[in-house]
């Protein structure tokens, strides 16, 4: 398993440098943004309750921007599980499906590792890849944190929402990951849980605001997301959950894996439904 | 009795509502070099993928080595050395590092400086991006990467596949030299004078069923030779009937040419031709591709 782990994780090296560094250059960059928002208290203020709730909600709702959970919660925890999960979703679903696609998984498979040691040497370098770069993100935090006195915060707590973040891509990864091997084609589930991401964005941001979506709400995983509320405390049942569904979606993904044929151009299950009896097999 | 490299028995493969493979069954035997006959989806590639349970059949049974594939995949795969038909490779390696990578997943069987004399003789640049290598060379790395196990059996799907002459070549002389060792070797073509230079004995498979099986000798011998006669003066039609292995193409006017199918022994047709004066004779043995074409001609004219 090494052997894939390690291929697949010096592959997303630039990936790693590229998303960990900017958004740890981001990170860093919001502590001075907000010791400048002192100056103009009063004006940003108004200009807050100009907004309408429904735009508000997508930041977070009523949180209290001039409070340190609020300001990282307005300025990068509320939208960042969006931005870094279509970067998730995108490595999950070429992670294996797509590799099937090109056919270059023939040739891995062909020689004597099991279908497991592909997958979890696989999975398991993704996973590592997204946490690197919450940890270089991480650190951008934590050093704009060493360099103000403006908040009155731990470095310790400022891991906490990087927690909650972590563990709502990893269901999006794996439920990005099972529908891959469920759908006919990579593009196919990436445009399907694209669409669940985005849709659970909307659905938790609107549920503050509007009382008939709360039903819906609960089966939105963004809603188990704590955002910057974490830094003053994690949720465990919300983590619990959380990991919960991350574990079963990929354990489906993997059993559905190890159970049907390998996938070649041309024989996603769709295509074959479209093909006319009697046409030859590729 | 020694037991089979190859056995399969009843295989069916369907995708989805396609048959791709239907009741094939198949016996190599260990140290032969077989060739796999068959047009493009015929089912060469899918009988293939099945042996190594890339892809699962729907019924029947397989053994590789006395290996069944789907309970010991891993097993089989150790013991095989595989080059796809489809040939897919990882661009951003480069052969180098392509082969080293697949050698730590195998498990180092043959030795590095093998592989690097391989790919002296296959005129492989090792160091070179295989996004930016020709249709060729690529199929060079694939073939390389075949022979990194040191394995008693090779499944090679179409293995001279975008290679000049030269190369198809000494392709066909490392295969051999591979099968001197003792090295079973599974391969699929649909080149058939490559496959008559090398195969043992050759299957042709057609609409996933093996429609025949033999050595490559008998095959070819056992095809109708064509005769064509010059006299020195005109003969009769009937001097001929005579003989029950013969069929006549084509007589000239003049009844001094004659085109005659022959069907097993020459015998009785040299003894006939012996009782005239022969201008001239022109004896055409016909080749594997033929035999091949005249299988699929039969096949769809029965159909």
């Amino acid at each position: 398993m090494w052997a894939i782990f390690h291929r697949k994780f010096l592959k997303n090296g630039l990936m790693i440098l590229g998303w960990g560094l900017g958004l740890a250059l981001l990170g860093y960059f919001l502590f001075d943004i907000y010791e400048s928002l002192f100056g103009m208290n009063v004006d940003l203020q108004q200009m807050m309750q100009a907004f309408p709730d429904e735009m508000l909600a997508f930041f977070g709702g009523d949180v209290d921007i001039f409070e340190p959970e609020g300001f990282l919660h307005l300025e990068f925890f509320s939208y960042i599980p969006v931005i870094l999960g279509l970067v998730v979703v995108s490595g999950a679903t070429n992670l294996i499906v797509k590799k099937e696609e090109e056919g270059s998984l023939e040739l891995v498979l062909a020689q004597p590792v099991s279908r497991t040691t592909v997958f979890w040497g696989k999975t398991l370098a993704l996973i590592m890849t997204l946490i690197l770069i919450l940890a270089i993100t991480w650190g951008g935090f934590a050093m704009g944190l060493a360099g103000t006195d403006s908040f009155e915060l731990e470095q310790g707590q400022l891991i906490r929402p990087f927690i909650s973040l972590f563990l709502v891509l990893l269901v999006f990864l794996s439920l990005a990951l099972m529908l891959s091997m469920i759908l006919p084609t990579s593009s196919s589930a990436s445009l399907v849980t694209n669409f669940l991401l985005i849709a659970s964005f909307f659905i938790t941001s609107l549920a503050q605001i509007d009382d008939r979506l709360a039903s819906f709400n609960r089966y939105s995983p963004l809603h188990y997301y704590q955002g910057g509320n974490a830094l003053s405390g994690l949720n465990t049942d919300y983590l619990l959950l959380l990991i919960g569904a991350s574990l079963v979606l990929m354990f489906v993904a993997w059993l559905l894996f190890e159970k049907r044929d390998l996938r070649f151009s041309g024989t996603g299950w769709l295509r074959l439904v479209l093909k006319r009896d009697g046409e030859e097999p590729v | 009795m020694t037991e089979a490299a190859i056995l399969l028995n009843k295989i069916h493969k369907y995708y989805g509502k396609v048959h791709a493979l239907r009741g094939l069954n198949l016996e190599v035997q260990p140290g032969e070099v077989f060739g796999f006959l068959g047009p493009n989806g015929a089912g060469k590639t899918t009988t293939i993928r099945c042996m190594l349970d890339l892809i699962r059949p729907n019924q029947g049974s397989i053994m590789v080595l006395g290996i069944d594939p789907q309970k010991s995949p891993q097993l089989v795969k150790a013991q095989v050395g595989y080059l796809p038909g489809d040939l897919s490779l990882e661009g951003d390696f480069t052969p180098r590092k392509l082969l080293k990578y697949l050698r730590r997943l195998r498990g180092d069987k043959r030795s590095w400086e093998d592989l690097l004399e391989l790919a002296e003789r296959l005129e492989l640049s090792m160091d070179q991006k295989i996004e930016t290598l020709s249709q060729g060379n690529r199929q060079k790395v694939g073939l390389l990467q075949s022979f990194i196990g040191q394995v008693p059996l090779m499944m090679l799907d179409e293995p001279t596949l975008g290679l000049d002459p030269l190369m198809k070549q000494e392709v066909l002389n490392i295969i051999r030299e591979e099968a001197n060792r003792g090295t079973t070797i599974f391969f699929s073509s649909h080149i058939l004078s490559e496959v008559q230079k090398i195969a043992d004995r050759v299957g042709i498979i057609r609409k996933g069923a093996l429609v025949e099986i033999a050595q490559t000798d008998d095959l070819i011998n056992r095809a109708l030779t064509r005769a064509v006669v010059q006299f020195a003066e005109p003969v009769p039609e009937s001097s001929f009937e005579h003989l029950g292995n013969i069929n006549i193409l084509r007589i000239n006017d003049d009844r001094r040419s004659f085109t005659l199918e022959v069907a097993g022994e020459m015998d009785g047709l040299i003894k006939t031709l012996a009782q005239y004066p022969v201008r001239d004779l022109a004896i055409h043995r016909p080749s594997l591709e033929e035999v091949f074409l005249k299988y699929y001609k039969d096949e769809e004219g029965q159909a």
